[in-house]
């Protein structure tokens, strides 16, 4: 009888710290029954964790209205093209000597860079298989947490609440891409995985606002879901409808200077830091975004001035990226659309 | 003696159409709306039999194309308990009952499911038509009793297709043709033609933002090849059965989902033994030949089979009453 009493206290021990773990493992800090399971598994969309890259001249693959995302670190942009991260979702890579994740979401059409550096470490992420509001759950490799895309946080596991570090990034077409970039890498089709990257994988998924393949909570219908808007996020998440931007045009906004063209299809937003405000800009088509009226002062896409009183100084981006309307009508309920 | 070789090969060839497959990956735990048939007879009103299937599905296919590094691998294990009582001599019930294991697993994750699936009551016509042909006219409906929240070890539900149930109420109908020694006379042909009708479960994950789905509707058509080979004490009979399955989209939102629905050419080779005139055991391997689906899919590589029937009488059988007369 008496050996059967540790027994039972060592038993019950292990019991109950196997039941404190799986209640660890349950805590969502979003409601865990609108995470969806999107069929494929964790890491069944497999994240290219040795991409290739070539020059912009090498690239044969891509057609000019074409999407793709680029990072921009230390004057220096990187471009990942949307046919082939709608196959992966999430792609591994270092760049400017920093760890990053470039992770893209087919369903809400957003891109963001993710610093791989977490908790002191590096990690990779791969793709959980889950969605939240039909957006990307990535989950890190060293914790197996679970990170909401648009959220930048873990949202279950053991860093549940930690925040991710983000770096700049920029949407935009090809044939754009080409005038901004001539001389960056871009990330080729050698994934080490057989898709067919000149597919689009989801049906008329882009063209049809009426078609949400998972529920949205909630759903905002004050723009077509899958119109391309830019959303500048911050204690007042606002959006800019590429639509707006027709030939080229700069807004001063909320103490931020954003920048875009319909025509070119691409937005950015700078932290307007130094007031510029007070200037006379206007956009311009090339690795210069934006110039002052008689020329003088010059802006470029990593927000280098050059020029006037400002000359050598720099903006810093803002927190900011593109994707359809639906994700920012259901991620940020508080959303204002720029009119 | 040819009496008894035709009772036998009857027997059989219900037996044989008589498994409930697990479907493809896409289609949860619900049974395929081909191999359905009760297999009763005068002597023996009632039937039962369990039934094992199991699907590796473990191939990715982009319309025609099999591509390689895929980073899944998914089987599922369909176990089947199954009744059918006899009514009329024309007229007859069944009831299947599945239990399901499925397991999805990637280079970083294992996930499985198991638990009942969804019960099929259906009922049987068979009209004499023909001396040299019978046919069967099936008609069942599928009850939403399996579980379809399970959850995976972080307490998300699972896809719907790695669910036990569906929680639709759906619907499935067959005809099937069997030509008794067809040409030559250890050779019989059967031909068979079904459709399953998916209702749509309108909130699968019982949440506010509810999410609605409903697998895509399904035919499938089927020519069996079956050759008796008598010995001593049983009869051997290998069969070979060529299927072509097609299937629409699945609709999430109620609307197509992607990368669904499609169609399948399978070819299956089957033995069967017949131990007595109550037991039955059969065995089958099966393999796809040509699949050309809608985008990017995992679906079935190899699926294997198992079943064991027997036949049980509750009165005088037909050769007591011969005695007695």
């Amino acid at each position: 009888m008496r050996n059967i009493i540790p027994i039972i206290i060592l038993s019950s021990i292990v019991f109950l710290y196997s039941c404190k773990n799986k209640g660890q493992e349950n805590i969502w800090s979003i409601p865990s029954d609108e995470v969806l399971d999107g069929g494929p598994g964790q890491d069944g969309i497999p994240s290219v964790d040795n991409p290739e890259f070539s020059s912009v001249d090498q690239i044969d693959f891509m057609e000019e209205e074409e999407l793709i995302s680029g990072v921009l670190i230390n004057d220096k942009a990187k471009g990942y093209p949307h046919g082939i991260l709608n196959w992966h979702e999430v792609v591994n890579d270092d760049f400017e000597n920093t760890n990053l994740a470039m992770t893209y979401c087919p369903l809400t059409g957003t891109a963001i860079v993710w610093d791989r550096s977490v908790n002191g470490s590096v990690t990779e992420f791969g793709v959980s298989g889950l969605l939240y509001n039909t957006n990307l759950i990535a989950y890190d490799r060293n914790t197996e947490s679970n990170w909401s895309q648009i959220q930048g946080a873990c949202v279950n596991g053991e860093l549940i609440d930690q925040r991710i570090e983000t770096h700049p990034v920029i949407e935009t077409t090809w044939s754009t891409w080409k005038k901004l970039f001539p001389d960056a890498q871009v990330m080729n089709t050698n994934t080490g995985f057989s898709r067919n990257y000149d597919r689009y994988p989801y049906g008329d998924y882009i063209e049809n606002h009426d078609y949400i393949i998972f529920p949205l909570n909630p759903e905002d219908n004050s723009l077509p879901s899958k119109e391309r808007v830019f959303g500048v996020i911050g204690e007042q998440t606002k959006v800019y409808p590429l639509s707006d931007f027709g030939l080229g045009k700069i807004i001063y906004d909320q103490n931020r200077i954003i920048i875009g063209s319909q025509e070119d299809n691409f937005c950015i937003a700078f932290e307007n830091d130094l007031g510029l405000n007070n200037l006379e800009f206007s956009f311009s088509n090339g690795p210069i975004i934006a110039s002052s009226n008689d020329g003088t002062i010059q802006l470029d896409i990593y927000g280098n001035i050059s020029g006037g009183t400002f000359d050598g100084q720099r903006l810093t981006h803002a927190n900011a990226f593109t994707g359809y309307w639906l994700a920012f009508g259901s991620f940020f309920p508080d959303v204002e659309i720029y009119e | 003696m040819e009496i008894v070789r035709i009772y036998i090969t009857l027997i059989f060839v219900l037996v044989i159409t008589n498994i409930n497959q697990a479907q493809t990956c896409c289609t949860a735990g619900a049974p395929l709306s081909n191999n359905f048939s009760n297999n009763t007879t005068e002597i023996y009103p009632l039937e039962i039999s369990v039934q094992s299937t199991f699907r590796s599905i473990n191939r990715l296919v982009e319309n025609d194309e099999v591509l390689v590094n895929d980073p899944r691998s998914r089987f599922n294990l369909h176990n089947n308990l199954r009744f059918a009582y006899r009514l009329h001599d024309f007229f007859s019930l069944g009831l299947s009952v599945p239990y399901i294991f499925q397991q999805r697993e990637t280079i970083s994750m294992r996930e499985e499911s198991f638990g009942f699936g969804d019960p099929v009551l259906n009922f049987q016509f068979s009209p004499p038509i023909s001396k040299k042909i019978d046919l069967y006219l099936f008609s069942g409906i599928k009850f939403p009793l399996g579980s379809y929240q399970k959850t995976n070890a972080i307490g998300i539900q699972l896809s719907p297709d790695m669910q036990s149930g569906t929680g639709t109420w759906d619907f499935i109908n067959r005809l099937a043709i069997f030509h008794p020694r067809f040409l030559i006379n250890n050779l019989n042909v059967q031909y068979a033609l079904s459709y399953r009708y998916n209702s749509t479960n309108k909130n699968f994950n019982n949440s506010i933002a509810a999410r609605s789905f409903q697998f895509g509707q399904e035919w499938n058509t089927s020519l069996l090849f079956q050759y008796e080979l008598f010995s001593k004490n049983s009869i051997w009979v290998p069969d070979l059965e060529l299927q072509y399955r097609w299937q629409d989209a699945n609709n999430e939102q109620n609307l197509e989902a992607p990368n669904s629905g499609g169609h399948w050419f399978n070819i299956k080779a089957g033995l069967t033994a017949i131990l007595s005139e109550q037991n039955l055991l059969r065995i089958y391997v099966g393999m796809p030949v040509f699949q050309s689906l809608e985008g990017l899919q995992i679906t079935t590589n190899f699926e294997s089979g198992i079943s064991y029937s027997r036949k049980i009488k509750f009165k005088q059988s037909l050769s007591d009453k011969i005695e007695v007369l």
